[in-house]
């Protein structure tokens, strides 16, 4: 496995996406610019020019016309990925720490920070799309609805969209993860998974059931319906990321100690490493090096034969995956397909 | 010359899905034919259609002005790595911490001179009772100048220093001069490609990458270390060469006897020592 490694950023990368066919990676950090590359060769396609200040998060649509980015300049930015100009301008109240389009692409919700006497929240945008081209033809400037930040809990870090944007997750700086009507921004219910701040929500492929990361050095995999955590992976490092990867039945984490601890010591001790567990038996099956800072972000590509990891270091390091990585399998899994193949083959003689 | 009546090309189609083309044609005066056996192979590759539409897109924004194809300042290849999948992945990669450790140890950064021990010669154990009989083979050695090479070689073993004198590195006894030619060891660098155990191969197929080469081609051969496929450095497309690093000589040997003239991808390998061996 031969990473690609973009070096398109002058700052550290806050996230890296990869669009739904997995052929264009999208890159943004805290310079002002945001970066498209096609994943296969990592050449750059081009920058999305035009915010103030950092950039905490960039999303792009199902059909890959329409990509956003939120921006610490007080603003939300529409741009087209084909040649990047930019379409609209939202201004918000706060920074934006994330956004994220819903999977029909009509609504982008972004995370307002909670600061200057704002008590933060997940705001709701409407975008009208042709229903042949899918353009978008009209833009609702004022928010669809606001889901202000409840009494009991502290400001949202992150948030993301359930299967058919039925819902909306939302992890606070405080451990908690709270789930919401996407139609109507109405709370549905609320679990306290973590101990300190919740750092990434991603959904599965399927959207039933999602990851989230934490600083407490933990990730779980909750179910979208009941809230209830399914696995939990025990790390000894603060998390910044976690993704499940399609394919095959693993989850890659991402994250290394503070930012602000980086320079005290080794790049060894620092853990700044991509790790690897098996969803379903929760074991650590491997780590991958490279980064030498934190991870901030790591995706993997819809199709499960690629991953990207962005760094505090600048860098965004691209992998396809080689024939090791699909092949190898457990004992148990082994065995059972043994089995199985027995079985076919006894009843095929019957 | 036109009067030469030429017959026409003909197409046979063979059993085994091979053609064959029999073509006539009139040179200096000659009639000649000429006979060619053809396998028509025909490789599809499916390609989301909106993917392939993204691949024309036109550069913009920093990137407006570049030339197509990845960038080299932007986009690098980063170092192998290995993605070990496992259970036991941490036990692994400690025992190979402890052999390199073990390795390095063995190497002996400190040797007493006195003993000959791994530790410093203030501390040697043995001090008391060997420091004095070398010093006084030492200065035995300076008394009779008959036995003095005896006593060198005897100094030697113990450290650098012959009747309190010191002697450098190149002087001693086995040392090799750097500045001859026939020693190309002496100031080698460790990273430089071994050329003992490195083949080179030629008339690589365009689309053989690195994996494709080590999983289709090199598989029967063992771990191969290294393996480099020569590229041009502005398009990244391969210029038909590979060099191949493998564990030890012999392997490379008989992967030599193997690859070469052997087909692979379409065309037939050239394979060769990455440089050619010094006659002895």
């Amino acid at each position: 496995m031969r990473p690609i490694l973009l070096k398109g950023h002058e700052r550290s990368l806050t996230q890296v996406k990869f669009n739904r066919e997995g052929d264009l990676v999208f890159t943004c950090a805290k310079d002002n610019v945001a970066s498209v590359w096609y994943s296969i060769n990592g050449e750059r396609l081009g920058t999305f020019e035009g915010h103030q200040g950092t950039i905490w998060s960039i999303d792009v649509d199902q059909s890959t016309q329409y990509a956003v980015t939120g921006s610490a300049d007080f603003s939300i930015k529409l741009w087209k990925v084909e040649d990047g100009t930019n379409v609209f301008t939202w201004k918000t109240k706060t920074p934006v720490r994330r956004v994220e389009f819903s999977p029909a692409g009509d609504r982008i919700l972004a995370v307002l920070d909670g600061v200057m006497g704002y008590a933060g929240s997940v705001s709701v945008y409407e975008l009208k799309r042709d229903a042949q081209t899918q353009e978008v033809v009209d833009v609702v400037e004022q928010p669809l609805f606001d889901i202000l930040t409840r009494e009991g809990f502290e400001i949202a870090a992150v948030a993301a969209w359930s299967f058919g944007g039925n819902y909306i997750v939302a992890g606070h700086k405080d451990g908690k993860v709270s789930k919401y009507d996407g139609h109507t921004g109405d709370f549905v219910d609320a679990a306290e998974l973590h101990t300190q701040s919740v750092s990434d929500i991603q959904f599965s492929p399927d959207g039933t059931y999602f990851i989230t990361s934490s600083r407490d050095s933990a990730a779980r995999l909750v179910d979208m319906e009941t809230l209830e955590v399914l696995k939990t992976y025990e790390t000894d490092c603060p998390l910044n990321s976690a993704c499940i990867t399609p394919l095959k039945q693993f989850v890659i984490l991402g994250g290394g100690q503070d930012a602000k601890d980086v320079t005290t010591t080794s790049s060894r001790e620092g853990k700044f490493e991509a790790r690897f567990y098996h969803k379903i038996f929760q074991d650590e099956i491997g780590r991958v090096k490279g980064h030498f800072g934190p991870l901030n972000y790591v995706a993997v590509s819809p199709q499960g034969t690629s991953y990207a990891s962005g760094g505090e270091d600048g860098f965004v390091r691209l992998h396809h995956f080689d024939k090791s990585y699909f092949d190898f399998k457990y004992d148990v899994e082994k065995s059972a397909e043994a089995q199985k193949h027995m079985q076919e083959l006894e009843s095929a003689a019957a | 010359m036109s009067e030469v009546s030429v017959p026409p090309t003909q197409v046979l189609e063979n059993p085994d899905g091979t053609k064959t083309v029999v073509s006539y044609r009139v040179e200096n005066g000659k009639k000649l034919r000429v006979t060619q056996k053809v396998r028509e192979i025909k490789v599809t590759e499916k390609v989301n259609k909106s993917v392939a539409s993204r691949k024309h897109w036109k550069k913009f924004g920093a990137e407006a002005n570049s030339a197509p194809g990845p960038d080299y300042s932007t986009t690098q290849l980063g170092e192998e790595l290995l993605l070990r999948l496992g259970t036991s992945w941490k036990k692994l990669e400690e025992e190979e911490e402890q052999k390199a450790k073990e390795a390095k140890g063995g190497e002996k950064l400190i040797t007493c001179r006195t003993c000959g021990g791994n530790h410093y010669t203030m501390h040697c154990p043995f001090k008391d009772t060997l420091g004095d009989a070398s010093a006084a083979a030492a200065s035995s050695a300076a008394a009779d100048p008959a036995v003095e090479s005896e006593a060198a070689a005897g100094a030697l073993e113990t450290g650098s220093i012959i009747g309190g004198k010191y002697v450098p590195p190149s002087r001693r006894a086995g040392a090799r001069d750097p500045s001859s030619n026939n020693n190309f060891d002496a100031y080698r660098d460790q990273r430089e490609r071994d050329d003992a155990k490195t083949l080179k191969i030629m008339q690589l197929n365009e689309n053989a990458d690195e994996n494709t080469l080590r999983y289709e081609l090199l598989f029967p051969f063992g771990r191969i270390p290294k393996v480099v496929v020569v590229r041009n450095r502005e398009t990244g497309r391969s210029r038909g060469i590979a060099y191949v690093t493998f564990e030890t000589e012999e392997i490379a040997e008989t992967a030599l006897n193997f690859l070469n003239g052997r087909g692979f991808m379409n065309l037939i390998l050239n394979a060769d020592w990455s440089k050619p061996k010094v006659k002895e």
